[in-house]
């Protein structure tokens, strides 16, 4: 349990560490838009970061002191068809139909989703700034 | 517990209270800017004006001082397809607008010191 002199410094930094996160998240699913084994031994399947709201308990009903910022639940699994494509002379393709599975990762859904975390990291960046401003302006208020 | 003082008088208890707020507020904006991607969050906000302003009409410092804002559900915004509420940009001027209140609190407080401060050196 740490002194908190910078107002709301722990929910800022679990936005910065939950975007970070997912940034992470995204690099891997573009790193890996071609792998077509190693994923719990079949064709990789795209990443999704699961956000969720953290409250702690507080006493005394509806205070600021229960926010505490944002968490990522899980690393879920997308879930959607891979992409099929034919190449019969590629070792993991289908023996009989030859077709297949290419993971169903769209690079520009990727760098949507990327812009957003840039965005959203760099706005939670804005928000410590001011209250590390705040703090300060309070140390120094008597100081004229 | 609150007696009559030179400087914790009705304006500085209010003073410093409205700041105390301004903290709270910048909590709440930083943690519906921390929720701005998450799906079915809805934005929060400070209600502490319409119980402020009566206390002010009654003159009751003491209950001034201890004045707690509650965090209630803003629910007047658009909400998107994934049930969140919060804009950023909106956020992010609700905050310049904050740190700019602030300021002038503390100033205003400064201000008051620095008066007393004239009064007991005496130039």
């Amino acid at each position: 349990m740490s002194l908190n002199l910078i107002p709301g410094a722990d929910i800022t930094s679990s936005a910065l560490t939950a975007e970070r996160m997912r940034m992470e998240v995204i690099a891997n699913n573009i790193a890996n838009v071609n792998s077509t084994s190693g994923d719990g031994g079949g064709v990789y399947q795209r990443r999704v970061p699961i956000f969720d709201a953290v409250f702690k308990d507080a006493l005394g009903g509806p205070q600021a002191d229960g926010l505490a910022g944002v968490k990522i639940e899980e690393i879920a699994l997308d879930g959607r068809d891979p992409l099929m494509v034919y190449a019969p002379y590629h070792p993991h393709a289908d023996k009989t139909t030859g077709m297949l599975m290419t993971p169903n990762i769209s690079p520009m859904e990727e760098m949507v989703d990327m812009i957003t975390a840039t965005r959203a990291y760099e706005a939670n960046l804005s928000v410590v700034k001011q209250s590390k401003g705040m703090a300060e302006r309070t140390i120094t208020m008597f100081k004229n | 517990m609150r007696m009559e003082s030179l400087i914790f008088d009705d304006v500085s208890v209010l003073n410093s209270k409205l700041m105390e707020i301004a903290q709270e507020q910048q909590k709440v904006t930083a943690n519906n800017m921390a929720n701005a991607e998450t799906p079915g969050y809805i934005r929060r906000e400070l209600d502490f004006q319409g119980r402020l302003k009566q206390l002010m009409s009654e003159g009751n410092t003491e209950a001034i001082g201890d004045l707690k804002p509650e965090l209630v559900l803003d629910n007047s915004g658009t909400v998107r397809d994934d049930g969140n509420n919060v804009t950023i940009s909106q956020e992010m001027n609700d905050m310049m607008q904050n740190g700019i209140y602030f300021n002038l609190l503390a100033k205003a407080f400064a201000t008051r010191i620095n008066i007393l401060r004239t009064a007991i050196s005496g130039s």
